[in-house]
């Protein structure tokens, strides 16, 4: 049966428009700082798991070697998981699994994601998630299926735009009084003036920006 | 708690395959898992898949295998690695008590890609290594030639490797590249990038291979013999190229993981056959050599003695490696455990060998990683 896990410590980088540090460095900057916290050294980890998305980001094939040893990882048992965009959360539920099942005692969960390598923008990137047939030669990204999804959702649910809105709005805020320290920047004559994305129905100011 | 596998199926490897997608491969082969397994999809609590973005030409791939194996609404994740580490986060799963069977898939549709070797040169360090537009078979002629200056050998000792496994696959009948060559013929082969030739490199192929695990107390509702997990470890080196030794430390480590769990304390006499990794032919000695399997610099004496062979003393790749059955990509290492498992169910055919009972799998991610898994498999009768 499955032994007891407790979390230790955690590291966060700061989130930013365009980073400067390679992916690698971003992880280890993260796992330096969780190893900290934790009190411990490198030598007492036991196994890595790495979390991250699609290796189209950075433009590395079999990203998730390549990162291995800006997490610590050199010569230890090391696993990269992946579930698209959950893949944050369950490369801790990953992790969980290697320690519950005894497999390990000690285990460093990394994840890391560096956006704006994609040049120019990742939206372009996300066109290659799509079917390679039937939907890609439409030139579709990502904004095209959360527009879809979002219509389908106010019209089965009958809930008026404005109320969708509302998310924007409080986030907003939340940072004005300074209670969430969100690096997405929301300017107030945006909010005024919520400008349709061309195409789309969704609004750009229900949109999160992507950061590294 | 005990971990056993149940089913196996198999989509065989192929040259091409321009009459089916991955998909209807990946079904073809799940349909066969279940049915071996005596199991429906509904069955099954969680699915892993193991995938790489670039080689499938899709981002997010693990979108892509939902539908074939029956795992809609279900719990599906991707590993990108080895057929042996994915198999040890089903195995972790599995031990946690919450999972009653798993489902492990793997695939291989490189005939969909033009040229290979482009796509493997995209995982190669963007910044240091990647501007000197260097041609992965490149890297392997280096590390093949540190492996062979290292140790004394030439490269007549790896060419032995080749006759051996291509002879296996085609005794084994399955394999789409068996022959029978001689060593002498290998180096007659044209040399890619030096010492490394043609004949060394496990040619790209098709296919596709599930896997059913399951807790003790599902598989012991089974009649017949139990395939149990009895040892699995997985690990990583360094991706940086510069910093390799030519020893495949990453199957070090996991063997050592591995052993511990299996009680295993001297491989060359509790091992009865090994499928170990032969992507190119100097890997297999030098993965040999890693798993505890040869002293340094012992395995080629060993080869060309026979001792490897289906008559030896522990034979390896008794259906062909991967140089006989093509190179699956990440499908390599189920693709040896599938043929383990021929083996310890005595369903081998012509190359079947008497009564094995205990069993290693190596596999290594591939070219240029320096990452991969062994697995120890004991059969209960």
């Amino acid at each position: 049966m499955a032994q007891k896990v407790a979390v230790l410590g955690a590291g966060l980088t700061k989130f930013m428009r365009r980073a400067k540090e390679t992916g690698k460095e971003l992880a280890f900057e993260a796992a330096k700082m969780a190893l900290e916290e934790a009190k411990m050294d490198i030598s007492e980890i036991e196994c890595v798991v790495m979390a991250t998305a699609p290796d189209m980001f950075d433009g590395v094939h079999m990203k998730g070697d390549w990162l291995s040893d800006g997490a610590g990882a050199k010569r230890k048992p090391y696993m990269r998981s992946y579930v698209g965009g959950g893949s944050g959360v369950f490369g801790i539920i990953h992790g969980w699994y290697l320690v519950a099942s005894g497999l390990f005692d000690t285990c460093l969960v990394v994840a890391e994601e560096k956006m704006s390598s994609s040049m120019p923008h990742p939206q372009g990137t996300f066109n290659a998630i799509y079917d390679q047939f039937l939907e890609r030669p439409l030139g579709v990204n990502l904004l095209w299926i959360f527009s879809l999804e979002m219509m389908r959702y106010i019209h089965v649910h009958k809930i008026p735009l404005e109320t969708i809105s509302l998310v924007s709005q409080y986030l907003l805020f939340l940072l004005k009084t300074k209670k969430m320290h969100l690096t997405i920047l929301v300017h107030r004559r945006e909010l005024q003036a919520i400008i349709p994305l061309k195409m789309f129905s969704i609004l750009r100011l229900l949109l999160i920006l992507s950061t590294d | 708690m005990n971990v056993y596998i149940i089913g196996i199926g198999l989509s065989a490897p192929r040259r091409i395959s321009p009459d089916v997608s991955f998909r209807e491969m990946i079904y073809e082969a799940a349909e066969k898992a279940y049915l071996d397994a005596g199991i429906e999809p509904k069955d099954v609590d969680t699915f892993v898949s193991l995938s790489e973005d670039y080689e499938e030409g899709t981002a997010i791939f693990d979108e892509y295998v939902p539908d074939q194996l029956g795992a809609v609404l279900k719990s599906v994740h991707t590993i990108c690695a080895d057929g042996i580490t994915g198999l040890a986060s089903l195995f972790a799963q599995i031990k946690t008590g919450y999972f009653r069977i798993g489902v492990i898939e793997a695939h291989s549709k490189l005939s969909n890609i033009k040229n290979h070797f482009h796509v493997s040169a995209m995982a190669l360090d963007p910044i240091y290594v990647r501007p000197l537009e260097i041609n992965p078979y490149f890297v392997a002629g280096l590390e093949m030639r540190m492996f062979l200056d290292s140790r004394g050998y030439d490269e007549l000792d790896t060419a032995q490797v080749v006759a051996k496994n291509k002879a296996n696959a085609l005794l084994f009948g399955r394999s789409p590249f068996g022959s029978f060559v001689s060593p002498e013929e290998v180096l007659l082969s044209d040399p890619v990038s030096e010492p490394l030739r043609n004949l060394d490199i496990a040619p790209n192929a098709d296919g596709a291979c599930v896997i059913v695990v399951a807790n003790e107390e599902v598989a012991k509702e089974r009649k017949g013999d139990l395939i149990k997990i009895a040892g699995i470890g997985f690990a990583e080196f360094t991706p940086n190229i510069e910093r390799w030794e030519g020893d495949a430390d990453y199957l070090k480590v996991a063997a050592k993981k591995a052993y511990s769990i299996a009680g295993i304390k001297n491989p060359l006499k509790e091992i009865d056959f090994a499928e170990v990794d032969d992507t190119f032919s100097y890997k297999e000695l030098q993965h040999l050599e890693a798993l505890g399997l040869a002293s340094f610099g012992a395995s080629a004496h060993l080869i060309r003695e026979g001792f490897y062979d289906l008559d030896g003393e522990l034979p390896i790749n008794t259906t062909g490696g991967n140089i006989g059955n093509g190179n699956l990509s990440l499908m390599n290492g189920l693709r040896a455990l599938y043929d383990a498992i021929l083996q310890l169910r005595g369903n081998a055919g012509n190359v079947q060998l008497e009564d094995p009972e205990t069993a290693l799998i190596a596999s290594w991610k591939g070219l240029p990683s320096s990452s991969g898994g062994v697995l120890i498999l004991k059969r209960e009768g």
